[in-house]
């Protein structure tokens, strides 16, 4: 609301600057967004919070400066209405919907001369960021910022059978409305008609064809309680605010509209040159009630931290207008107030706490006591918070960057993805129309990163995110969300030195880093099988399953794929399944966390006899899998076998076509004694004599 | 004899300092010290052409010399070995200016980082981490939290929708409502999280990240609140760092204040980012409203509580001076190697 420093002070005295004055409204709850000089006077921006419909006028400001000031507020005088000349214009009021419009009063104005505004009038709501219109409406909306209360002038001449109706829309009626378009109604909203038509959306927006013009004489003078929520709903529904909707949404007095009523006439009579005036019409079924509250000065100051007496809390409210029982404060003892609610503070005030928060206000937040809770809490560790840290710590180790993306989709990523699109939960009202999906995977977000930093000429990524996907499948009220951790590799996945050359990515570097991780985590039981995931190279990936489950896949982005999204070659990539790790992770007494000890895992005492290493190169038909000999090695020398290691990997001139050498280093070892050769030759025998009779492998010389 | 030894003497120490090499050295100590060519074996076998009774001062005099001499040559051959030990390192320099082969470590996003800091400051301040659905129901993000439909507070929320009642969750204040209803009191909990806003320029994006604290308990107060949120500002921006405290309005709090920090650019003097005001925003909080107590069945006659959200983006964007909040969720590896 933009407020005139210099109009402000017709209504209290205060000798604050406009620096000053805006620092102290901060201080009171009202933020101001700017202060922009107007010749000799400053127009202030205030940021009202939602709950200050009371606030929206130069009264209502002044009244929150008497806080401070203590200083009365001076209410604009009205003169006297000369009610005496005869008035032939007579109109019918009808309020159909009490409950929607609580009160009406409507006034009728003969005489009148329509024409421009006297410059002071003009000046002061152009202030206001409200433009002229004519003198009538003018004389409304400068009523509307000293007071707070939207106002409407009709011409009465145009309104038909002389009737006002109260009511709502019949379905398909239409307006047209002062701004020159016209609103299609329907039954939820509350209408102004006359005998035939509607002649104004309540609270909102006047018709066009109803409207005060030059050549108005008679005025009908509307100004009405209608239900907050009813305005906001219509409003919303046209996409319509204005001065008027944006008070009514907020709550105006209800026992104001006649002073109102008073300060347009009598300004009607002197700009508009008004020849008579008839009663206020005043449609009141139902008295408003006034809101009592019992207020208790040792909950004020248990909530607050505070030591406030009765006295203090009579000075602080006081000024803001409400009445504190005389006869319950005289009693010495702090034992409660009555506290009446003023007629414009009847939304925001209705509990206790909400006058706890006047006196927290006006006391001022900084005079407040500061200190530091006491009391038992829970000391618990937050494992799964460590966990994902832990996780995150391992990535970063093995050299990899986080990444947060946004967690939206689209159909064309998810398509291009290869990403099943059946199970997305959709926007309906997404910021881009094409990025309508929350994200069922994270493979398109990560491939889009690493999109956006090619083009820019990133080509080195190790990357990684942990975040939410969410399928639609839940069966719940709400749609699935399951914790996904990806990560991807491109380009180089060691950088060059003036040393060491370049090492391109590539499969086993992420397997590598998926296996450390799984082993960080303590997770060990699972296996590696080939793949089928449609985003992934068919030949060349890897899922992770544990008791028949997938919960995890890599390899190398499909080379369709990855022309399609103009991709280098070579990109790899993981998903795995985060809840599911988390799973089989014991929160509760296993992991230690920060330390990635394995659950359950034990010291082993170090051991006390050398070791035997023998190496084994075998040949065999390349299409072997070297887990496959491995095990055979494992299982074959079972006890006395410490560790199995693969050393070295060949295919070319030097063996046959269609052949590859793997060489592997045996580590023998007893926890109890020596080995000797004799033992060490009997089981690396037994071993070589295996992969012979297994592969009809050759075994070569080292 | 005497003096033969003496001139001897000076003979072999000065050909001793005179020796450069190891080799040259043996060759001296072949000489003198030989089994059988050395001088002093030579030297001890001519004593038995001597008078007898000469023979104990010569051969005293011989072994005095033979033990000098031999001192001497040890004495220069560490000296040598030494010098030669010296000069091969020396021989051996590299150029000390090649870079370093640094070892390729990744890195933490920005907002994961400020996350963790944020949450280890409450972490030690007793808060349990809490965590709840990005896709919420209406009620639980607004109707719960004392936002009725239909209500101009709605309009503090630019929500996106995916069906009448299911929502993006616009705050991590939901969760509030989760723990409160599984958990009784003392509570004391803080929730990260992603939430979303249909909203995008370059200091408001449709996803960011909130986090969310709760404090539940009997004897709770605005000193309370006043109190932790100053710690923890303390602890993110420096104990230096002026606080205020300010009027202001959520639905689900009463009294609501608005927590604002001395511009961490300007340090108040005013400038563009403080909007000339010399103050930033960072917190929203208040003591939980009794309603809110109402709606998860506590007793808001026994117990009392505060809750604050804040923004992580803002506080990334102020601790580390980036302008532009789209940076954070690009993830172009010159932004995040900065980090």
């Amino acid at each position: 609301m933009l407020i005139s420093y210099n109009w402000l002070k017709e209504y209290i005295d205060f000798d604050f600057s406009p620096e000053e004055l805006a620092e102290k409204l901060t201080y009171l709850g009202f933020e101001t967004a700017n202060l922009q000089k107007f010749g000799d006077d400053t127009v202030i921006d205030l940021k009202l919070t939602v709950n200050r419909g009371d606030c929206l006028s130069m009264i209502g400001m002044a009244r929150e400066i008497s806080t401070i000031t203590h200083n009365p507020l001076k209410m604009p005088s009205l003169g006297t209405v000369d009610l005496s000349k005869k008035l032939t214009s007579m109109i019918n009021i009808s309020l159909v919907e009490p409950k929607l419009c609580p009160r009406y009063t409507g006034r009728i104005i003969e005489g009148v001369h329509v024409g421009a505004s006297p410059s002071w009038l003009s000046a002061r709501l152009e202030k206001a960021g409200i433009r002229s219109i004519n003198n009538v409406v003018d004389i409304t909306n400068f009523v509307l910022m000293e007071l707070g209360h939207p106002m409407h002038a009709f011409d009465y001449q145009t309104l038909l059978g002389g009737k006002i109706i109260i009511c709502r829309a019949t379905s398909g009626e239409k307006l047209i409305a002062l701004d020159g378009i016209t609103y299609e109604l329907s039954p939820e909203m509350l209408i102004i008609a006359d005998a035939q038509r509607p002649v104004a959306l309540a609270g909102i927006i006047g018709g066009e064809e109803t409207s005060v013009k030059k050549n108005t004489t008679t005025i009908f003078l509307e100004c009405a309680y209608f239900n907050p929520t009813n305005v906001r709903q219509t409003a919303k529904r046209l996409g319509l605010q204005t001065e008027s909707s944006y008070r009514f949404e907020r709550g105006v007095n209800p026992e104001g509209l006649i002073v109102a009523q008073n300060r347009a006439t009598q300004l009607i009579m002197e700009i508009c040159q008004g020849k008579s005036v008839s009663e206020i019409i005043d449609d009141y079924p139902k008295k408003f009630k006034k809101t009592i509250i019992d207020l208790s000065p040792a909950w004020v100051n248990k909530i607050l931290g505070t030591d406030l007496n009765s006295m203090d809390i009579r000075e602080i409210l006081q000024p803001l207008g409400f009445g504190i029982n005389e006869k319950v404060y005289h009693l010495a003892e702090d034992k409660f107030l009555t506290i009446e609610v003023p007629s414009f503070r009847h939304l925001d005030i209705t509990r206790e706490i909400d006058i706890i928060e006047e006196i927290a206000r006006v006391y001022g937040y900084d005079k407040i006591p500061t200190s530091m809770p006491s009391g038992s809490f829970n000391v618990a560790i937050n494992r799964e918070y460590e966990l994902v840290n832990r996780a995150k710590e391992i990535l970063v180790g093995c050299g990899f960057y986080e990444i947060i993306t946004y967690a939206f989709s689209s159909p064309v990523i998810l398509r291009q993805t290869k990403i099943p699109e059946n199970n997305t939960v959709v926007i309906d009202n997404p910021l881009r129309t094409d990025e309508n999906l929350m994200c069922p995977s994270l493979i398109p977000n990560i491939l889009k990163t690493i999109a956006w930093n090619i083009n820019r000429a990133n080509y080195d990524l190790k990357i990684f995110e942990l975040a939410r996907v969410f399928l639609a499948d839940g069966g719940g009220k709400l749609p699935r969300e399951k914790k996904v951790l990806v990560g991807a590799v491109s380009g180089n996945y060691h950088q060059p030195n003036w040393r060491d050359k370049a090492v391109l990515s590539n499969l086993y570097d992420l397997k590598g880093v998926v296996e450390k991780l799984l082993l960080e985590l303590g997770i060990t039981d699972y296996e590696l099988l080939a793949g089928d995931h449609p985003t992934l190279h068919s030949a060349k990936q890897i899922k992770l399953v544990f008791q028949g489950n997938t919960f995890g896949i890599m390899g190398e982005l499909h080379p369709d794929i990855a022309e399609e999204l103009k991709l280098t070659k070579g990109i790899y990539l993981f998903e795995l399944d985060w809840d599911n790790l988390v799973s089989r992770v014991n929160l509760k007494t296993g992991l230690k966390p920060g330390t990635g000890l394995k659950p359950g895992r034990k010291f082993k005492p170090l051991p006390r006899y050398s070791a035997v290493q023998r190496d084994i190169s075998i040949l065999v038909k390349e299409d072997v899998p070297s887990a496959q000999i491995a095990g055979i090695i494992e299982n074959t020398g079972k006890d006395l076998i410490e560790k199995v290691g693969l050393f070295d990997v060949y295919q070319g001139d030097k063996i046959p076509a269609g052949y590859k050498s793997l060489a592997y280093s045996v580590i023998y070892r007893k926890p109890e004694a020596t080995l000797t050769d004799e033992e060490v030759n009997e089981v690396h025998n037994k071993i070589t004599m295996e992969l012979k009779n297994t592969f009809g492998a050759e075994l070569r010389e080292i | 004899m005497k003096e033969r030894l003496i001139s001897l003497m000076a003979e072999a120490k000065n050909e001793i300092e005179e020796t450069i090499s190891l080799e040259i050295l043996e060759n001296l100590r072949i000489k003198y010290l030989g089994r059988k060519e050395g001088i002093f074996t030579q030297l001890l076998k001519q004593m038995a052409n001597l008078p007898f009774q000469e023979r104990p001062e010569t051969g005293k005099l011989i072994n005095e010399i033979k033990n000098k001499v031999t001192q001497l040559l040890e004495e220069k051959g560490t000296t040598l070995k030494s010098k030669g030990k010296a000069q091969k390192l020396s021989q051996e320099k590299i150029d000390i200016t090649l870079p370093g082969i640094l070892p390729e470590l990744g890195k933490l996003h920005p907002i994961t980082k400020t996350l963790k800091e944020i949450i280890d400051i409450f972490i030690r301040l007793g808060f349990q981490v809490a965590e709840g659905p990005e896709i919420e129901s209406s009620y639980y993000n607004f109707d719960a939290l004392n936002i009725p439909s239909h209500h101009p507070a709605r309009d503090m929320h630019d929500t996106f929708y995916v069906s009448q009642d299911i929502i993006l969750r616009t705050h991590t204040s939901p969760v509030q409502i989760r723990v409160m209803e599984k958990q009784l009191p003392p509570l004391r909990i803080i929730v990260p999280g992603r939430v979303y806003r249909r909203d995008a320029d370059i200091s408001h994006s449709p996803m960011f990240h909130q986090v969310e604290g709760l404090f539940v308990d009997e004897q709770a107060t605005f000193s309370d609140l006043k109190g932790v949120l100053s710690t923890f500002v303390h602890l993110i921006f420096g104990s230096e760092t002026e606080v205020r405290f300010r009027p202001s309005f959520f639905p689900f709090t009463e009294p609501s204040a608005e927590v604002d920090i001395a511009c961490v650019i300007c340090a108040g003097t005013g400038c563009g980012v403080c909007k000339y005001t010399g103050w930033l925003e960072i917190l929203g909080a208040g003591m939980v409203d009794p309603e809110v107590f109402k709606i998860v069945n506590y007793d808001s006659t026994k117990y009392t509580g505060f809750a604050f959200g804040l923004g992580v983006e803002r506080i990334a964007m102020l601790k580390y001076g980036i302008n532009n909040i789209r940076l954070f969720f690009e993830n172009d590896m010159r932004f995040l190697e900065q980090f």
